[in-house]
């Protein structure tokens, strides 16, 4: 339906009589649009989006490996090691899928630019599949980022590498629907930075992210297995390494699960408008 | 002089008091303003990520040198939370003022280079000594931290904060966006702080990363910190503290000069 065009990105607000403006059940013009403003934004950051990430998890890795101490080199020290690859993949991808959308939400409420998206024919829907899917991309782009960076220092075969791209997906998925409530909720950066340190960025570290939580008592297993990153994290540790605490189909249930949950909640609190209607 | 009653201008001398106390004042109270992103969040960030290693590396047994795991890396993460929330105080001061304009109400008055310098130094060190304090009591609950040398260990802290609020002002000083500190923030304090010991003992790494080590500002400060806790060292003391005054003589100065000639600051 669109004509070939030079460069891949048209000029913003650019009149295009070929378009066809009948608005359907879902409106993918306004979809598409608000995607590639997301695309446009995310490609702007990439340098902080896949270098920055690749830094952070390079030196989490040098400081397990050296803090090993005298296990290093020994079987148990690379379990250790191996353990904490795909760990440190998805807490770049749970934190980087977080981030982005959250940030690009409250940054158009805070510079007052959001009443553009509110006003033109597009529905909660199309909004929040648009949020979330730059969000996805963001999530996984810097995850392959750390992936590449994990094949210099420790490099793993992937056991199953489809299953491991859509973990990672769903696990974007979800903390990007997140991001995007918490982007809903907030008016002010000090509260989006308030709710990556005292939420996000603990539940993500206290996922079994860095240790088995099989050695974990009892009581705090139950409190990690009510943390839906915990699940996101251990079925892409399946799909890496072939072998993981739970069955990974329980685990993928209940990310997806997750996602419909948030997915729900984010359209309805954008369609009421709460916290973004006067 | 005919008429006695017009108000006569403040005399400033070798040293302006008000104006330094003002400064300071504002630097502190900057930070305590939002204390729960100042304060608390890094406190909580900084516990994370002792429980992390202690779950991952420590086991209850583990031992380094004669002491136990969650001993020796204890007051490498407060000196951690320390040099990072002394850098992100003076950066972001400066950078704010920047960006926002209000530089300038800072330049205008007749504060000196150097009052200024210590004024706004002064004010990371409270951040960083702050944090570590909150940071070093929260873990003292969990693990026993015992005080061999308190001497060093308030010198060392003074010192590494005193040298990334330098550093951190100098770096919003040259910086003219956010991305430009998140840059250094990321690739610089972040790794520096990082691979300096806080994690391991130095003894234990490749002979490269000991040698890098060596190089390294935070290893020094790391290390005599720890030292004051725990009484063991893997480096040299005295080597340490000739290094953290001649680098913070050297910053001091580069700092000082910046201000003084409005590098960056004045168009």
């Amino acid at each position: 339906m669109t004509a070939p065009q030079q460069s891949p990105f048209p000029p913003a607000g650019a009149f295009r009589p070929e378009l066809d403006r009948r608005i359907g059940v879902f409106h993918r013009l306004g979809f598409q649009t608000l995607l590639q403003r997301e695309m446009r934004r995310l490609w702007r950051m990439a340098a902080m989006v896949v270098v920055a990430p690749a830094v952070m998890a390079m030196i989490y890795f040098a400081c397990f490996l050296f803090g090993l101490g005298p296990q290093r080199g020994t079987p148990e020290g690379d379990a250790v090691l191996t353990f904490l690859v795909p760990g440190l993949i998805m807490l770049s991808v749970v934190l980087r899928s977080a981030e982005n959308t959250g940030f690009s939400l409250l940054f158009a409420k805070i510079e007052g630019m959001l009443v553009d998206q509110l006003m033109a024919p597009v529905g909660a829907r199309e909004v929040v599949l648009a949020y979330a899917l730059g969000g996805v991309v963001a999530g996984v782009v810097s995850g392959l980022a750390v992936w590449l960076g994990s094949l210099v220092l420790w490099p793993l075969p992937v056991a199953h590498p489809l299953a491991a791209l859509g973990f990672a997906t769903a696990g974007a998925l979800m903390m990007a629907l997140a991001g995007l409530l918490t982007g809903i909720a907030s008016t002010k950066w000090d509260h989006m930075s308030a709710w990556f340190t005292f939420l996000f960025v603990p539940v993500s570290f206290l996922s079994g992210l860095f240790a088995p939580i099989s050695g974990m008592p009892p009581a705090w297993q139950a409190v990690v297995q009510a943390n839906p990153i915990f699940h996101a994290i251990d079925g892409f540790r399946w799909a890496m390494l072939g072998s993981s605490h739970q069955d990974p189909g329980r685990s993928a249930l209940i990310v997806l699960g997750v996602c419909a949950l948030l997915y729900a909640l984010a359209a309805r609190l954008y369609s009421i408008g709460w916290k973004m209607k006067a | 002089m005919s008429q006695t009653s017009s108000p006569m201008p403040r005399q400033v001398g070798a040293v302006n008091w008000i104006g330094l106390a003002t400064m300071i004042r504002r630097e502190i109270h900057r930070f305590l303003k939002v204390w729960v992103q100042t304060i608390a969040a890094p406190v909580v960030t900084t516990l994370l990520f002792y429980a992390v290693f202690a779950l991952a590396l420590g086991g209850v047994v583990r031992m380094v040198g004669d002491i136990p795991f969650l001993q020796f890396l204890a007051p490498g993460l407060v000196m951690m939370a320390i040099t990072q929330n002394a850098f992100a105080n003076t950066s972001s001061s400066v950078l704010v003022s920047k960006v926002q304009g209000n530089i300038v109400d800072v330049l205008m008055p007749p504060i000196a280079a150097w009052e200024l310098t210590l004024a706004y130094v002064v004010g990371g060190i409270v951040r960083g000594l702050l944090v570590g304090l909150v940071t070093a009591l929260a873990i003292a609950v969990v693990v026993p931290l015992p005080l061999a040398h308190p001497g060093y260990i308030l010198f060392h802290a003074v010192m590494a904060a005193g040298l990334l609020s330098l550093l951190g002002l100098i770096g919003g000083i040259w910086a003219d966006k956010f991305d430009h500190m998140a840059a250094v923030t990321n690739f610089v304090v972040t790794p520096l702080s990082f691979l300096s010991g806080t994690f391991y003992s130095i003894n234990s790494v490749p002979p490269l990363f000991h040698f890098l080590a060596h190089l390294n500002p935070f290893f020094y400060f790391i290390d005599g910190f720890r030292y004051g806790f725990i009484g063991q060292t893997d480096g040299t003391l005295g080597t340490g503290i000739a290094v953290m005054l001649g680098t913070n003589a050297v910053l001091a100065l580069t700092a000082w000069r910046m201000l003084s000639t409005g590098y960056k600051i004045k168009a």
